[in-house]
């Protein structure tokens, strides 16, 4: 009996294996692929390169490798999920593929193959046979990234727009102060989101000439969130509310956006949609290098709006290494009311033991069209809603007068203020910047100007990706300032700051990096010419006035 | 109060979107859902199937997933297929067991989980993930797929019977809708279902409806003529219609002259099997089989051609030579093993759902080796649809109807290659109609149901047919 049975199991695996044999002997003489090679690209200059066997489909040769690409109907051709951009012809469609891509991105691949038009397009990876050499682009996501889950323990409004949001990672999670994380936005938020306001998004992507991105159910969205403790333990983060068109304010009507700081709807409780105590949420991370430098340095934090997290974490890492150095630590906020009132009697009190530490809070009434040194009514109730004690410490260090109505303390940008408090020259002193895209640009650039600040001590965190380019615009506008003073042209300093208003204000902070080289360009080639500069000069700035 | 409406929500949308069969534009798995639904109690069977079927073989998967993907490609599909037939073998057995009359009559349809594109494809995409996770994929596919069926059958069974789980609900009087019962009706039940939900979904937000500007551009899609499409194979009008009449007087001559008796019988015998599989007794409208493919290659008439040759091909060589694999090798040894053993054992009774699908799946995996050495430009023609074969319901199922019941070897190979015909006509015929659009399709998804609406209507025109005595 037993022999028998294990004689027919034996017969039923001797089939298989003949079959499979059979198969690996044919693959073995007649399919094996010829070496190859496959370089993977991806955001922030990632390349890696890989040496492949040939021959096989793209989706699986990258599943062998440990790049999971989705896709759901296990490469049928049929679900679309495993689409891929690449950077090599690697023929057109299959028959099988052309149905699952829209117009836009068929016209797209027909001019990369075609013409060379463009730099890559998409494909099906479950249907292109590496038969060469390839180069492909995956997003950051794809790559190995390590996700992580945590629970909200703790939420707490700190004003009216920003809120503070405790999360206890459930796996060991391990990050340097001042790096970041991405935050899974819960998909039905999203779509309720989409659903609510999607028109209203579509409309002001239309107005400011963005492309909008409708959503698309399955594809997670992530946001990033900077990291505001020094502790392993509770992962603290600070939310900010933002519309997405900043003139129409959220009070007014305006739609809150899904950007890096706006799920605060969802956290907060009066919404439906909140992220409650014991929430389980995923997240990604850390990223950035926003670290304190190692060396001994002066320091200046500039701070603004919910960039104030990072800066948190770093000024926690200055005091608990023990650092003597001069700190400046400068706020910038709307009005009275958009400074944390929790942080600023920790913030008093600092400055209190530290004589090296120094805190300016500056006011800018930005958007809000009124005089931020007059307290309206909601600064007023956020004055008087602190403790007394609190209250003391604020009227004496002279930010808010005796009667509770004036603000006392700096008002305007931070940027001209700069001079009041740094003199001279000194390579050492570091910027940590963090805040809304016109702060960081507009104290960069006077930074530099004033106090003569070295390109390689502006240390921020680049968000949007458009920072980065900035800084280096702006060092190429010093560079070409300092040529027209040596060229002692007749209204230098009137040419000068026409420029710089152009540069920041007409072209970086609109995003246009690419047309702000040309005019930095085209601004060098008529300092290069021999004649005629002024009036040149004069043509070039009313063009792009 | 607010949780508890998002948390039913939550649940909702897990099983229902991207539900392959309700609710999702890529459908996979109708073969199943229209064939067993006519009965809620074939249903649940099934649906339980699915769920135990995957989810137990993707246990065992899971420990050797490194070692299935470092087998390579070409081995992959044919280790999950070994490890999915050997579950569906063990649940089939249990049904048979314990509830005989429902084995009886959706006994094809539980060997043929084997080749449900569902289970293959969320146990492949679930070796990517951790093993909780996939689980979870796993289970919202397989219940979704199971509500589905009950969904269906909740429509099927009273209006065709008058019954819902054999209990009466609807009064005698009540005139019984038998469209509902036969497989033309399954194919009518499903559209109308998909039409009749997709509102209701999109409306309690289950369904995400497509933005509006996709809907602009599909119509732009239309307006363009689109490139000309040739057939992959040009032949004259003409050539054709001389052809199919010579190829009649040849049959009518060898049928009626006795001129070669053997040669005779025997196409006495195979031309009726051939064209009850060709026509009366298909394989997609009667049979309700290979439907998956053929909704998403009847997008493209060049498609449809390219893989409908493919499927002939494959079809008949791979049962003939499971033919011989079954009958030589399985019932051969089984032979040996009970001479030689005190019980006798029937190995073909257990295993020849393994023993057909690894077949199958060595000479896809062959076929498609050798022809990308030796004839590239046929590859290159066909090739990826070749791949595609291997997990194509069609090849199993032209096995399974055949090969145990004991037919002849011509007669199994008339069969197979009658139902390939079949499904190379009917998938050509209907992606011909769509594209003719019969109204504009807002999404891909009302596309597909107008698709299987198309199918329930030829499905009733080849009933017509088969009523019809030619022989």
């Amino acid at each position: 009996m037993t022999t028998s049975i294990i004689l027919s199991i034996a017969v039923i695996i001797i089939i298989m294996l003949a079959m499979a044999g059979l198969s690996e002997l044919t693959y073995q003489f007649f399919g094996k692929g010829k070496k190859l090679k496959l370089i993977i690209r991806s955001d922030e200059n990632f390349e890696k390169k890989l040496t492949i066997e040939g021959g096989d489909k793209l989706l699986n040769t990258l599943q062998n490798k440990g790049y999971h690409i989705p896709s759901g109907c296990g490469g049928n051709a049929t679900c679309g999920q495993c689409k891929i951009k690449l950077y090599t012809d690697m023929g057109t469609y299959s028959p099988t593929e052309t149905p699952l891509f829209d117009r836009k991105s068929r016209s797209e691949a027909r001019q990369f193959l075609e013409k060379g038009i463009g730099d890559g397009y998409t494909r099906l990876s479950c249907q292109v046979r590496v038969d060469k050499d390839i180069d492909i682009f995956l997003p950051t996501s794809t790559l190995q990234v390590k996700k992580y889950s945590a629970r909200l323990i703790k939420k707490t409004q700190l004003t009216s727009d920003k809120c503070e949001i405790g999360l206890r990672p459930l796996q060991k999670f391990d990050y340097k102060p001042g790096q970041y994380i991405q935050i899974g936005l819960p998909e039905d938020y999203v779509e309720q989101h989409y659903r609510k306001y999607g028109e209203q998004i579509s409309c002001f992507c239309k107005e400011r000439g963005k492309d909008y991105i409708p959503y698309t159910p399955g594809i997670d969205l992530y946001r990033a969130y900077s990291i505001a403790t020094i502790k392993r333990d509770v992962i603290k983060l600070i939310t900010r509310v933002a519309p997405i068109n900043p003139r129409v304010q959220i009070e007014d009507g305006g739609v809150p956006c899904l950007g890096p700081n706006c799920t605060q709807e969802y956290i907060q409780d009066k919404s439906i949609w909140n992220l409650w105590a014991g929430e389980k949420v995923r997240f990604t991370g850390p990223y950035g290098h926003f670290w304190l430098k190692k060396e001994k340095h002066k320091a200046v934090f500039v701070a603004g709006g919910a960039g104030l997290a990072p800066i948190l974490a770093l000024l926690d890492q200055w005091f608990a290494e023990g650092r003597k150095e001069k700190v400046y630590f400068f706020l910038g906020e709307r009005r009275f009311q958009d400074i944390p009132m929790q942080y600023i009697s920790k913030w008093l009190h600092w400055q209190k033991i530290h004589r090296s530490f120094k805190f300016i809070p500056v006011m800018s009434g930005a958007f809000r069209g009124d005089d931020p040194s007059e307290l309206n009514e909601i600064d007023k109730e956020c004055f008087f809603g602190t403790s007394e004690e609190h209250q003391r410490d604020i009227i004496k260090h002279g930010l808010i007068d005796k009667s509770g109505e004036k603000w006392l303390g700096q008002t305007g940008f931070i940027g001209p203020l700069l001079t009041n408090y740094f003199k001279q020259d000194d390579p050492k002193t570091t910027f940590y910047l963090c805040g809304p895209a016109p702060m960081t640009v507009t104290v960069i650039d006077s930074a530099a100007n004033t106090i003569g600040l070295k390109k390689e001590n502006v240390l921020f965190d680049d968000f949007t990706g458009t920072l980065t380019p900035s800084l280096d615009l702006i060092y190429q506008k010093l560079i070409i300032s300092k040529m027209f003073k040596q060229l002692g042209l007749h209204h230098a300093d009137k040419d000068i700051e026409k420029m710089t208003t152009i540069l920041i204000i007409k072209l970086i902070l609109r995003d246009k990096i690419d047309e702000s080289y040309i005019f930095l360009d085209k601004v060098k080639e008529i300092l290069a010419q021999q004649s005629e500069k002024e009036s040149h000069l004069n043509k070039l700035f009313k063009e792009y006035e | 109060m607010n949780m508890l409406s998002r948390y039913i929500r939550l649940i909702s949308k897990f099983f229902l979107r991207d539900n392959y069969i309700i609710s999702a534009a890529a459908g996979l798995g109708f073969c199943s859902a229209l064939a067993v639904t006519n009965k809620m109690e074939n249903s649940l069977t099934m649906g339980v199937g699915v769920v135990f079927v995957t989810c137990v073989s993707f246990c065992l998967v899971y420990p050797f997933k490194k070692l299935i993907i470092a087998s390579g490609t070409h081995h992959k599909i044919t280790l999950l297929m070994i490890i999915i037939s050997i579950f569906v073998t063990i649940f089939s057995l249990i049904v048979q067991a314990t509830i005989p009359r429902i084995a009886l009559n959706i006994k094809a349809y539980i060997d043929l989980i084997t080749t449900n594109c569902i289970v293959l494809a969320v146990i492949a995409e679930g070796l990517t993930f951790g093993f909780w996770d996939a689980q979870k994929k796993i289970l919202k596919a397989c219940l979704g797929y199971s509500i589905a069926l009950i969904f269906l059958a909740l429509m099927r069974e009273p209006l065709g019977f008058g019954t819902l789980l054999n209990f009466r609900i609807l009064p005698e009087s009540f005139p019984v809708v038998v469209l509902m019962v036969t497989p033309v009706g399954g194919f009518f039940a499903l559209a109308l279902w998909r039409f009749m939900l997709r509102p209701l979904f999109v409306k309690t937000g289950v369904v995400y409806q497509d933005n509006v500007l996709q809907e602009q551009e599909e119509v732009t899609d239309i307006e363009t003529p689109p490139k000309k499409e040739r057939p992959a194979f040009e032949i004259p009008g003409k050539l054709i219609i001389i052809i199919v009449l010579g190829v009649l007087l040849v049959i009518s001559l060898i049928t009626s002259i006795k001129a070669v008796t053997s040669l005779n019988s025997q196409f006495q015998i195979l031309l009726p099997i051939f064209l009850s599989a060709l026509f009366f007794d298909g394989i997609v409208l009667s049979k309700l089989l290979g439907i998956c493919p053929l909704l998403n290659k009847s997008r493209q008439v060049d498609a449809a051609w390219k893989m409908g040759v493919a499927v002939v091909i494959v079809v008949t060589l791979s049962t003939s030579l499971n033919w011989l694999v079954y009958n030589k090798v399985l019932i051969g040894t089984s032979n040996y093993l009970s001479s030689i053993s005190p019980v006798p054992i029937r190995l073909e009774k257990i295993f020849y759902l393994t023993i057909f699908i690894v077949t199958i799946a060595t000479f896809v995996q062959i076929l498609g080796v050798l022809l990308r050495r030796f004839a590239m430009d046929t590859y290159q023609q066909m090739g990826q649809f070749l791949e595609l074969i291997t997990v194509n319901c069609i090849v199993l199922a032209s096995s399974t109807f055949t090969i145990p019941s004991g037919l002849s070897f011509m007669a199994t190979t008339a069969t197979a290659f009658g139902f390939g015909l079949h499904w190379l006509m009917v998938c050509v015929w209907l992606s011909l109609l769509r594209r003719h659009r019969l109204f504009v399709p807002f999404n891909t998804w009302d596309e597909d149901s107008v698709a299987i609406l198309l199918l329930g209507i030829m499905a009733a025109i080849f009933t017509g047919i088969g009523a019809i005595a030619i022989f």
